[in-house]
């Protein structure tokens, strides 16, 4: 009688962990789902491109596309070599300097928005002055009118000061890209050290420069990787400055690859090998970094 | 002079004024707690020394040196923060060794190393020291915390709360500890609580703080047996002083207390009299000590009040009922064995040799003399 009690209390508490458990299979069968309809959205367009990079030019532009069809590297050799080969008319061995022009103005504003950006976000962040926040808001103004806006006095005031078609004024002028994200998110990271932190410190013994490098700054390393890499992806897309204040010289990828459609035809092939080697840096950079990407979202952490 | 100074020093946040024209003094090798309710201005003052708040009027000095206008690490202070304030990317090894670091001529590493294995041991914290932060117990980092203020040798140590946020076991055993530790100190210390058990056992001298300002400065004996007013008084002691309003009597041929609705009455002892006479027609405060009351099932003479127990808490050694006389509640410490029930009806005899005496401002106009003893 007891026996069977007891065991009637075991099934019971056996249905109920099974009845928990589909519940949690079900949840996760759900998020599972969301995941992989997002991620066809999100990847779709690259896969068509990766595999329009794969196809002959006859492939690409036949009525009914083709899912099955011969790889071929004939338009990264082109890209990349300028080997002409078969079924591509005209090579555009231009590509390569149009990626190192990325390369070059990319980084250079991105670690001169770091330069300028992180003590000003902590000035804003710290310190007590005049016209603060109106500085601040200064900053953040820079993101309001869209860049078409004032491309055009731009252009005027590079074409006077030389600046038209050089790396230095490019990199000046994506400033305007990656300064007010850096400053303002760099801002909230700073603010999110307690301040008593810096203070504990500045007792022990340290100047405020010393607390700024010992202290605040490794504790915001987490958000700086972040925020780099976002500045970073945010520059690289960037399109109408390289366009306009640029020439052949300096034009970066994203201008390069408009390249590839002429009077007499389109290079689809060897344009979309071009946008797979576009997007190669970002997607190098988001997979060493995610690991900061995700601790630098939730940083919270940091209290006490 | 004294090492530390303040001369009417001010702090005001904007409209409100932090810490309003304190003056205050610490000898060498004095522990000074500063004792007051949350938001009396006590960390401003202590940040204020450290250098780490700007002082808006007055003047502190230590040993002899102006320090209004000196930066944090020219200040040769050490300061243990409410909020432990640890660093969170370092282990507790680095935290510790931390201030050790700023040292001129610089130690080496041998030194420090050995500096901080001492302090650790000391705080019983030797095995934490490879853990960060976010590893330790609230108990844990607060004697981390400890540790980083203790480590370095300066003139002055200031302690904000440091031993506030643990548990009642660990903090009393730390209160030992802190007391062990004190004798080894050659520096002051300013020690902030709220706890005036923490500050009677710790203190050489304590400094009452009130909304910005200094109400009382004493030894412990004089702040809880002499309290200067109603506020000091209520702040010394748990359960808190009794204050019944009342007044002076002329009762055949005795002066008595009694309360407004006159449930409460004593007469009064032979060594206040002279003092109380004098407000004959004033209204006054009597400050009962809930250890200053007999509680019995039977008036065992004439002179004890009747009233009704309301609430009590059994606490082993000794139990607190709360008696109501009339319009007045009365907090009682019984001994261990004398427990009364909820509405049971009691007597109560108040030892009128121990109660304080107030004006009706809350000032404190007499003693009566035996208010040594007990809890």
């Amino acid at each position: 009688m007891g026996k069977s009690r007891q065991k009637r209390g075991q099934e019971l508490t056996m249905y109920g962990k099974i009845s928990g458990e589909t519940r949690k299979k079900s949840q996760t069968v759900f998020v599972y789902a969301g995941i992989v309809l997002f991620l066809v959205f999100a990847l779709f367009p690259i896969i068509w491109i990766l595999l329009m990079s794969l196809k002959t030019d006859k492939d690409i532009i036949s009525s009914v596309p083709k899912i099955f069809f011969s790889p071929t590297l004939d338009n990264y050799k082109t890209l990349i070599f300028g080997i002409k080969s078969a079924g591509s008319e005209i090579s555009r061995p231009d590509f390569i300097l149009y990626f190192k022009n990325s390369l070059i103005i990319t980084t250079g504003a991105v670690l001169t928005s770091l330069a300028v950006g992180i003590p000003a976000a902590y000035a804003l962040a710290r310190f007590k002055f005049k016209l603060k926040e109106d500085i601040a808001f200064t900053f953040l103004s820079f993101r309001f009118a869209p860049e078409i806006a004032v491309i055009i006095p731009i252009f005027t005031i590079y074409k006077m000061l030389f600046l038209y078609n050089t790396y230095i004024g490019m990199i000046l002028v994506y400033q305007l890209i990656t300064l007010p994200l850096i400053i303002w998110i760099m801002r909230g990271y700073f603010e999110d050290i307690p301040v008593e932190i810096e203070q504990a410190a500045r007792v022990d013994g340290y100047s405020w420069l010393k607390v700024f490098s010992k202290i605040a700054l490794p504790l915001v390393k987490p958000g700086l990787a972040s925020t780099a890499i976002l500045s970073f992806i945010f520059a690289w897309n960037n399109f109408i400055f390289g366009l306009v204040l640029g020439a052949k010289e300096t034009f970066p990828a994203t201008v390069g690859t408009l390249g590839f459609i002429s009077y007499e035809s389109v290079l689809w092939g060897q344009m979309a090998a071009a946008s797979m080697i576009t997007i190669l840096p970002e997607i190098i950079i988001a997979f060493f970094i995610q690991k900061y990407l995700v601790s630098g979202l939730s940083m919270g952490a940091i209290r006490g | 002079m004294a090492f530390i100074s303040l001369v009417d020093v001010t702090k005001r946040y904007g409209a409100t004024t932090a810490v309003d024209c304190v003056s205050l003094d610490c000898d060498r090798g004095e522990f000074l707690v500063i004792l007051g309710p949350a938001g009396a201005g006590k960390t401003s003052i202590l940040k204020m020394i450290a250098g780490i708040e700007d002082i808006t009027s007055g003047e502190i000095f230590i040993d002899s040196t102006k320090i209004n206008h000196l930066a944090p690490h020219a200040i040769d202070a050490s300061m243990a923060f409410e909020t432990y304030a640890l660093y969170p990317h370092m282990t507790v090894f680095e935290n510790l060794s931390f201030p050790l670091k700023t040292i001129r001529p610089k130690w080496s590493s041998v030194e420090i190393e050995r500096r901080a294995n001492e302090i650790a041991e000391l705080l019983g914290i030797r095995n934490l020291l490879d853990r960060y932060p976010s590893e330790l117990s609230g108990g844990q980092k607060q004697r981390v915390s400890l540790g980083r203020c203790l480590i370095k040798d300066p003139k002055v140590y200031l302690m904000d709360e440091p031993i506030s946020h643990l548990d009642a076991k660990l903090r009393h055993e730390m209160r030992r500890q802190l007391k062990r530790i004190k004798d080894r100190l050659s520096a002051s210390v300013i020690y902030v609580t709220h706890d005036y058990m923490e500050s009677l056992s710790l203190a050489d001298r304590i400094a009452v703080l009130n909304k910005g300002k200094i109400v009382q400065i004493g030894t412990p004996a004089d702040l809880y047996q002499r309290p200067a007013n109603t506020f000091v008084a209520s702040l010394m002691g748990y359960p808190k002083i009794n204050l019944v309003e009342g007044s002076i009597e002329q009762r055949k041929n005795s002066l008595v207390f009694t309360s407004a609705d006159s449930t409460v009455v004593f007469s009064i002892p032979g060594s206040v009299k002279a003092t109380v006479e004098k407000q004959k027609n004033n209204t006054l405060f009597a400050g009962i000590r809930p250890n200053a009351v007999v509680i019995s099932q039977v008036p065992e003479s004439s002179g004890w009040n009747k009233g009704r127990v309301v609430l009590n808490e059994v606490l082993g050694y000794r139990n607190i009922h709360h008696v109501k006389i009339g319009g007045s509640v009365l907090n009682v410490i019984s001994k261990g064995k004398e427990i009364f029930d909820k509405n049971h009806e009691v007597y109560v005899r108040i030892k009128s040799d121990r109660v304080l005496f107030f004006d009706k401002a809350g000032n404190e106009i007499a003693a009566g003399g035996r208010n040594d003893d007990g809890y």
